[in-house]
């Protein structure tokens, strides 16, 4: 399927502040950024990938796309309507057109409702189809996501199936209502390599079928260029780097990006293969606790970031900028393109998934 | 892991998943053959008045007796001071048991849930309101409020007792319900369904309340003990429904006309019965609480 020019998702600079309750001992309440002004957009038909490392703010983008949380600041938009608004009959609509695949399939289904149940709740949550057809409709969807055959499904529990069956069943259920856009939010960090390249698959058949655009989270960017077409790279709730994936993983410009790159676990002959480095082993101190704690603007990876220089990269928090058309990064000292392509892309080596 | 949490799945799984824990307990079998016993008894009570109208437990005088006597081959258990068959108001107090009991409980424990579930799924304002009005009601003596109420209104009928009794009973049960919905309302599974554009009175009902509802029937167990004492408490006092011949009643009436320590054929019958009734259904719930407890436990890991 076309990957349109037109963007199905807007973010425009969307911050999500999460505030703890002061608590007995503490008077203040304490906040944290999980998303900083974030900007981006997801087109139709496209499978976007957001990666980072844990606790950097994907799931929380995730969650704010389909409106588990509100955002603080910021728009987010889905067909160019601000969906921070919608009541009543648009956010049905809304919930129709937007589903969410969870990273626990262990905890993502009822326990206690039965896998046809679960797949065709959605069905009649919306009013779709009648108690004649939504049984068919069910066994489809249960073959599509490769739970065959459907029939024997449907009366198991989810105690009855395996992690990746399980997350099959989540699938189905997310795609039933044939939605327009489907977060999926790590959603196979619970199961194994190969069970994980099934799911793959599967994500990639829904694209191609109902023409669905993804939001995938992972915080691996294997998995990520496997999967997607463009990508966000993000760090303590700041967007790094977005690119389209193969020039992100080929090409990277941001330090961190570079870093996450030498992380990936690598196959075959790798010798050659060029290793950034641009990841301190030790991290700077004192910039985040020294005094003018909160107020002060810095780059969120300059703690950890090799090639920082302090006068600039601790006194400013730099800005989102082109590189090349599509390509943008925040750092204020990318590094130079022809540096990688010599060495990086060796094509005996292979990062594994 | 999270995979063990999920062995149980669906009323029939659970149930017989239960059932095979229960089994194992002597509590639990102890309490169950008490209250069948007690059941049979509830049964048996509309035979005596069908043999002969003088042993309807009420209005049944033996002609031939007008005071108490011990027991005897046509009064098994003895007569009371006007000559009314013992062993039959003692069945019919089992009934009235039952009835007292099992409907007091059910109402209180449909009030607690709906109540806890809807305080800890809507929060905010909501819960806040509703579990004040919890700890003023969980506060208030129930017995001493049914006595007052009596002493404005007069005797009051057993019906109205049952209902009070629901009625100041919830608030420890929407306690239990409201912590274990709040436990349950940041898993997973509520928030897809709520991403799928479910309604909060399906999540509460459809999602939520399957789950919590073991928790419920274990305290159903324990407030059916609760309303039995309740009921007998206030009968013995003289408030309870002069209409029913019920355990408490029947201590009344041994208390009334002086028969305290002169007729223990009187006084012992319905006094055991509450006893045993009472400890019958806690042994119950004992054993349900180890039923239950451990799957609760692995849910408390898990979040
Ligand atoms: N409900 C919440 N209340 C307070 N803080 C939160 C809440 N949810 C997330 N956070 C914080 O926000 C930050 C971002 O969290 P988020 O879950 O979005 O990260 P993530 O990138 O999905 O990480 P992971 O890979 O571990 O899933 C973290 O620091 C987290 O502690
Ligand atoms: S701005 Fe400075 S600290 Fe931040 S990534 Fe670039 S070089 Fe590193
Ligand atoms: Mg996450």
């Amino acid at each position: 399927m076309e990957v349109t020019g037109e963007h199905i998702v807007e973010f425009e600079g969307v911050t999500k502040i999460y505030k703890s309750k002061a608590s007995l001992f503490s008077r203040s309440s304490e906040e944290v950024v999980a998303l900083r002004d974030l900007t981006l957009n997801i087109r139709k038909g496209e499978i976007f990938g957001l990666v980072g490392e844990s606790g950097s703010g994907k799931t929380t983008a995730g969650r704010l796309l389909v409106k588990l949380e509100e955002p603080t600041e910021g728009v987010i938009k889905l067909d160019g309507t601000d969906i921070t608004k919608l009541k009543g009959g648009r956010l049905k609509e809304f919930r129709r057109n937007v589903q969410m695949i969870f990273q626990d399939p262990y905890q993502s289904l009822n326990p206690q409702v039965s896998i046809f149940e679960a797949v065709c709740e959605p069905l009649v949550i919306h009013g779709i189809g009648n108690s004649g057809n939504r049984k068919e409709m069910v066994e489809e969807m249960l073959a599509l996501v490769g739970l065959s055959p459907p029939e024997d499904f449907l009366a198991r529990y989810p105690h009855q199936l395996s992690g990746g069956q399980r997350q099959r069943v989540a699938i189905a259920r997310a795609m039933i209502l044939k939605p327009t856009m489907v977060v999926a939010d790590e959603p196979t960090s619970m199961l194994d390599a190969s069970i994980s390249a099934q799911i793959f698959n599967i994500l990639l058949d829904m694209r191609e079928r109902f023409q669905v655009s993804i939001l995938f989270i992972t915080h691996s960017l294997a998995a990520a260029r496997y999967l997607c077409d463009r990508l966000g790279v993000i760090y303590k709730g700041s967007l790094m780097e977005l690119g389209p994936s193969g020039v992100i993983i080929a090409e990277p410009r941001h330090p961190y990006t570079q870093a996450l790159i030498d992380a990936l676990p690598k196959f075959g002959q790798c010798g050659s293969v060029f290793h950034y480095g641009t990841l301190l082993a030790e991290e700077r101190r004192g910039i985040e606790d020294g005094e003018g704690k909160g107020t002060k603007e810095f780059c969120p990876f300059f703690p950890r970031c090799r090639p920082a220089r302090a006068e600039k990269c601790a006194n400013a928090m730099p800005r989102l900028e082109n590189l090349s058309p599509g390509h943008a990064i925040r750092c204020f000292f990318p590094a130079r393109p022809s540096l990688q392509v010599e060495t990086a892309g060796s094509s005996k080596c292979y990062y594994g998934i | 892991m999270a995979g063990s949490v999920q062995k149980r799945a669906g009323f029939k799984g659970a149930f017989l998943e239960g059932w095979e824990i229960f089994k194992e307990s002597l509590l639990g079998r102890i309490g169950l053959t008490l209250i069948l016993i007690f059941a049979l008894m509830a049964v048996a009570s509309f035979i005596p008045p069908m043999i002969d109208p003088m042993y309807h437990p009420m209005h049944g005088v033996d002609p031939e007796i007008s005071f108490s006597t011990g027991p005897s081959l046509r009064h098994w258990l003895g007569t009371d001071f006007m000559g009314r068959d013992i062993l039959s108001q003692l069945l019919a107090g089992a009934r009235v048991a039952f009835m007292v009991g099992v409907s007091a409980a059910f109402m209180s424990i449909f009030l607690g849930t709906s109540i806890g579930m809807i305080a800890g799924y809507m929060g905010k304002a909501v819960d806040t309101m509703l579990m004040r009005l919890a700890d003023m009601i969980m506060v208030m003596p129930t017995l001493l409020v049914v006595l007052i109420l009596s002493s404005l209104f007069g005797q009051l009928n057993i019906w109205t007792i049952v209902l009070i009794i629901a009625l100041f009973r919830w608030p420890g049960v929407s306690r239990v319900i409201r912590s274990q919905t709040l436990s349950l309302k940041t898993r997973p599974f509520i928030e897809a369904a709520r991403v799928a554009g479910a309604s909060h009175f399906r999540i509460i009902f459809r999602h939520i309340m399957p789950n919590v509802l073991p928790l419920s029937f274990l305290y159903m167990t324990f407030r059916v003990t609760s309303a039995i004492i309740i009921e007998a408490a206030l009968a013995f006092l003289g408030f309870g429904d002069p209409g029913t011949v019920s355990w408490g009643m029947m201590l009344q009436w041994v208390w009334k006309t002086g028969h305290m320590f002169k007729a223990p054929y009187w006084l012992l019958p319905p006094g055991i019965c509450i006893s045993l009734i009472t400890l019958s259904f806690y042994m119950l719930g004992r054993a349900m609480d180890e039923v239950l407890d451990p799957r609760l436990r692995k849910e408390a890991d898990a979040s």
